[in-house]
């Protein structure tokens, strides 16, 4: 130490510098032993890297971005296995899954990667190994999110519960992987974040959430949230359960048209289109159409369709265009038998929800509040005074003939659902003052009407009624509520032929999914929702 | 709030005659009572009627000295404060949140027992929460519950028509969606 001490203070007295103390030269000698160690580290660690990568790929074949698949090749012997049923192929080999990168994360010698299939997800693991390369590792590492990948691999059994994955108990030891479609590096919404729950009392949690419109404007990702995949699957079973159901009750489906020369319900909130050189109508109910056909000898009819309302109303509730599941049926002498019809397809279609579709169910539950639907068999029916005396024994003050607000119609639900215990309830008899002129009046009362309104949570869904199907009867109704009979002389015209006394209904798909499941709003349950706002994606 | 009708409305309430009650010139209100002593401002004689008064009400009010000041800032409070923020719309429902969260975890304004304050009180607010409908009488649940005790008392309602509360009580078995 004392001979590099001096040799230090004689190199600075050689070099012209002023004669350095021994700290100082102490303090020298440190920070060039400190820069040299860092060098030779250096050194050490670029040749360590440089011979990684010239370092013989033995994976090089295994893995890599697979060329855009134009068909051409079969690749038939390749098995595919979805990621549900991976449990089975445990030690019976080697599998192919086809699925999404949801996650990918290189530490060192091993890749952690979760893959994702709809509502599953499975974790992958890479470690460096006869198999697997360090090249392979990193590439596995650095496969964007979202890029679809086929893998090959060794389903194993795993002694921990993997808790981030649907399957706990699987994990995939891959020893091939190739992407087939690479998703681009930034995404404008991380699924994860897009499936997070809402759970206010965890102030721990993370709190990022993505709203509705960046959810909305790129709804190709967002309808990848396991919630999402699991509400239009339950969308579809509410379809499917609608045409099975009434089909078995000899229902016939028909499809009316949608571009109509008159506006069926009321000029008021209709979209006019433009017909060749003159303009038509998008129909805002098939209405018109279920009649003529049940005049047409249909008997029992159903339709399910798009319906266009161009109410400039910005709400949870409201859509400019939805799909309605509409049914019309002719009967004997009283309307009931129609009214008994509906409630008890209602009756059915909630079960069948209830029982066929529980895994969808939970899955909704996961990210969303679920409150178990309750419904009465056989459906409850209310009359529409004993509602109005129910809210006036509450304190709300309502006219007997007064139509019910929103906010009304959301205490009767509540008021009901406190006394019943139902989330599904019917309304007859109608006043008639404030139903459309073709509502049959109450032959009993004529204050009230042969009309209904069904309620699921304290909204509606369905408005129906017996049609008047007696052209001279409907002339004068039509009178009544200053409607210009030749603006519809071609729908008085389909009465004169015979036409059997009939009843239907309406209602919203996407409204029973969003009220079923207790949904906070109904673009949630609609896959591209159309509202005055919104014309794409 | 400060007027004739709620001065009688109160002294019938704890038991005591009125006397003659009327407005002076500077529009302040004026208990004669029937020694012919005249009292005159709204605080003043509601404590000169809890004087004469045997009811349980007047009783609590005078319990001690510090239950006596607390009430009589309660009935400062309600004359200066509550009766005349209660008529605009924003500072109503600054009062209405205020009060909610007041009466969380207590039954009565002072200690737990029923004094002048909550009458001034319940007189003061009685219009605005006559006024408010069935969905924000549930959203200010513990004011609503503080109301509808203090109604069901007969010396407080006085025959007059009680204000319904009934949805309040829904609140436990059926929340409601989108309301």
């Amino acid at each position: 130490m004392v001979e590099e001490k001096e040799n230090v203070a004689s190199a600075n007295a050689a070099s012209g510098q002023e004669p350095v103390s021994k700290k100082g030269a102490k303090k020298q000698a440190k920070a060039a032993k400190a820069t040299e160690q860092k060098a030779e580290n250096a050194a050490a660690i670029a040749a360590d890297e440089a011979a990684g990568d010239n370092a013989a790929d033995h994976a090089a074949g295994r893995y890599g971005l697979s060329e855009m698949i134009q068909s051409k090749d079969k690749r038939s012997e390749r098995e595919f296995v979805l990621v549900p049923e991976l449990s089975q192929h445990v030690g019976k080999g080697l599998v192919w899954v086809r699925g999404r990168v949801h996650t990918s994360r290189a530490k060192g010698k091993q890749c952690f990667l979760i893959l994702r299939q709809q509502s599953s997800s499975v974790q992958c693991i890479l470690a460096v190994g006869d198999v697997i390369s360090k090249q392979m590792v990193k590439f596995a590492g650095n496969i964007p999110k979202e890029s679809i990948i086929d893998i090959q691999a060794k389903p194993v059994a795993v002694a921990n519960k993997i808790e981030s994955c649907t399957e706990q108990l699987v994990e995939l030891s891959v020893e091939q992987i190739f992407v087939i479609s690479q998703a681009k590096a930034q995404l404008p919404l991380q699924i994860e974040d897009a499936s997070r729950p809402e759970n206010p009392d965890d102030a721990e949690g993370l709190n990022i959430r993505v709203n509705q419109d960046t959810r909305l404007d790129n709804r190709v990702l967002d309808l990848r949230t396991p919630a999402n995949q699991a509400i239009f699957r339950l969308e579809a079973g509410v379809c499917r359960l609608f045409r099975d159901i009434l089909t078995d009750q000899g229902f016939t489906e028909i499809h009316t048209p949608k571009i109509i020369s008159a506006a069926s319900e009321g000029g008021a909130n209709v979209f006019t289109v433009s017909y060749f050189k003159d303009s038509a109508y998008l129909a805002q109910s098939p209405q018109l159409y279920k009649q003529m056909a049940i005049a047409a000898d249909f008997d029992k009819v159903f339709t399910v369709g798009a319906v266009f309302r161009a109410e400039d109303s910005n709400t949870h509730r409201h859509l400019t265009e939805f799909v309605g599941l509409d049914l019309e049926m002719a009967f004997k002498y009283h309307y009931h038998e129609v009214l008994h019809t509906i409630g008890n397809t209602f009756t059915a279609i909630f079960k069948g929800l209830r029982d066929k579709y529980s895994r969808e169910i939970e899955a909704v539950g996961q990210q969303y509040k679920v409150d178990a639907f309750k419904f009465l068999e056989p459906p409850l029916i209310l009359q529409f005074a004993e509602g109005v005396a129910m809210l006036r024994e509450a304190g709300v003050e309502t006219g007997d003939e007064e139509d019910l607000s929103t906010p009304n119609e959301k205490l009767l639900g509540r008021l009901v659902k406190a006394k019943y215990d139902t989330d599904f309830y019917i309304l007859d008899k109608f006043p008639l003052a404030i139903r459309p002129f073709y509502t049959m009046p109450d032959p009993n009362n004529p204050v009230y009407s042969n009309s209904y309104d069904m309620f699921m949570r304290g909204e509606e869904i369905l408005s129906g009624a017996q049609r008047i199907h007696d052209p001279e009867y409907l002339i004068e109704r039509a009178k009544h509520h200053g409607i210009d009979t030749s603006k519809i002389a071609a729908y008085i015209e389909s009465f004169r032929y015979g036409c059997p006394p009939h009843a239907g209904g309406g209602i919203g798909m996407e409204r029973v999914v969003m009220l079923y499941l207790g949904l906070d709003n109904i673009r949630k349950t609609s896959m591209f929702p159309r509202d005055p706002k919104r014309l794409t994606p | 709030m400060c007027d004739v009708a709620t001065v009688q409305k109160i002294a019938n309430c704890l038991g005591v005659k009125p006397g003659k009650v009327q407005l002076n010139e500077e529009q302040v209100v004026t208990r004669t009572s029937a020694q012919n002593k005249t009292v005159a401002g709204f605080a003043t004689i509601l404590e000169s009627l809890a004087r004469e008064s045997k009811s349980e009400t007047a009783q609590n009010s005078t319990a001690s000295r510090e239950v006596q000041a607390q009430v009589y800032q309660w009935i400062e409070f309600a004359v200066l404060y509550v009766s005349p923020g209660s008529k605009d719309k924003h500072v109503a429902k600054q009062l209405l949140n205020d009060f909610n969260k007041l009466f969380i975890n207590k039954s009565y304004l002072v200690g737990h027992f029923i004094t002048l304050a909550d009458l001034a009180v319940y007189y003061a607010i009685y219009d605005l929460v006559k006024s408010l409908s069935p969905l924000d009488k549930e959203n200010y649940l513990n004011l609503s519950r503080w109301f509808d005790h203090l109604q069901q008392r007969p010396d407080i309602h006085q025959g007059e028509q009680l204000l319904n509360f009934t949805t309040i009580y829904l609140h436990n078995w059926a929340q409601g969606t989108h309301v």
